[in-house]
């Protein structure tokens, strides 16, 4: 294959970023071009006083920004995560009081309720990625979306298979066709039909738009989980743990188990930012390398 | 099967903190691999990104 017709084979795989992004994620600048707003002082200047929303977003998701912010936050988050995973899931395994019902099994719930919230908060945010990459066509906002999907997606499994070793010395069975796992089935299908979708088209721009719609249409699983006990008679407990006190586990349970969720969140955001952080250099390298077929043809 | 706790059902809490592990360092160690891939490759590919701090 000839120069030419590389370049031309990168341009269809790689698209141009979208109307209005076309800055940030092309080949780096040459010496007369400008890529930051911030570095032009007239139009810095319209920029004092409150910026819009819109703006505001825009401004952080500039992918230099992002790499320097990133690159700042990472440890802060790296670091309590595993501190505070270690500590809630050790705490829970080794002093935690057993069940008087279930004995030590309920050790169990120190692993999977910590996977359950985070299957449903990390496609929470994977939606709300999906609503900003729609609404305001936010340049990191498909990306972020993309990156939360297989983190999700093996959270949930993790939840659907510790949730199964759970339910096999309770209730004698590895799986029931109850309301609560069926619908966290579900949110599994929702993250790999995510997956596949956004991967599923020659143009990356319309996967990624049929992805976040796909997204924006499984939110209506989310309430279906969380209420599905209350709902249906299900098999599966119904809710201990209340955010207004209404919580009926003991504290001896109850610390361990929000220490360990704490540190399971902060390490599904390290994890999550870490892969971002290699999206938008991987991209970045894409331009590099197309710059340079252009300019060898 | 040695179980030094006493726990009942010892090999269903193993089995469930083992697959945490595993996929934990799955992530972990995949994310940084991968960071680690292309920080390089985008060393090599633009003198300029040498001593940036957005790797």
């Amino acid at each position: 294959m000839d120069a030419g017709a590389r370049v031309d084979a990168l341009r269809r795989r790689f698209k141009p970023a979208r109307r209005g992004h076309s800055l940030c994620f092309n080949p780096p600048p040459r010496p007369d071009t400008v890529t930051d707003v911030d570095a032009i002082p007239a139009l810095a200047a319209q920029q004092t006083g409150p910026r819009p929303v819109r703006r505001t977003l825009h401004r952080f998701a500039n992918p230099g920004r992002f790499l320097r912010l990133a690159a700042r936050v990472q440890p802060w988050l790296t670091g309590p995560a595993l501190l505070l995973t270690l500590l809630g899931l050790g705490w829970g395994l080794l002093f935690s009081p057993a069940d008087y019902q279930q004995g030590d099994a309920v050790r169990i719930m120190y692993v999977h309720v910590p996977c359950a919230w985070l299957s449903t908060a990390g496609y929470a945010g994977l939606a709300a990625a999906s609503l900003a990459a729609l609404v305001w066509r936010h340049p990191l906002a498909d990306m972020a979306a993309a990156e939360i999907g297989p983190v999700g997606a093996l959270v949930t499994a993790l939840c659907l298979a510790t949730g199964s070793l759970w339910g096999k010395p309770m209730w004698g069975a590895w799986w029931v066709w109850d309301a609560r796992l069926t619908s966290e089935l579900v949110l599994f299908f929702l993250y790999c039909g995510h997956m596949m979708l956004i991967r599923a088209f020659d143009d990356a721009e319309r996967g990624a738009r049929a992805g976040a719609i796909l997204a924006l249409v499984g939110v209506v699983n989310l309430p279906i989980i969380h209420y599905s006990v209350q709902w249906w008679s299900t098999l599966h407990q119904g809710n201990s743990i209340g955010l207004t006190g209404s919580s009926t586990m003991s504290g001896s349970m109850l610390w361990p188990l929000a220490v360990a969720a704490l540190g399971t969140t902060l390490g599904f955001a390290a994890i999550v930012v870490a892969r971002l952080r290699a999206a938008v250099m991987e991209r970045r390298l894409r331009g590099l390398l197309m710059a340079h077929a252009e300019s060898v043809a | 099967m040695i179980n030094p706790l006493g726990y009942d059902h010892l090999s269903y809490i193993a089995a469930s903190y083992g697959l945490f592990a595993a996929a934990t360092l799955y992530l972990v160690l995949g994310s940084r691999a991968r960071l680690a891939t292309v920080s390089r490759r985008l060393r090599a590919a633009d003198p300029r990104a040498r001593g940036s701090s957005a790797e």
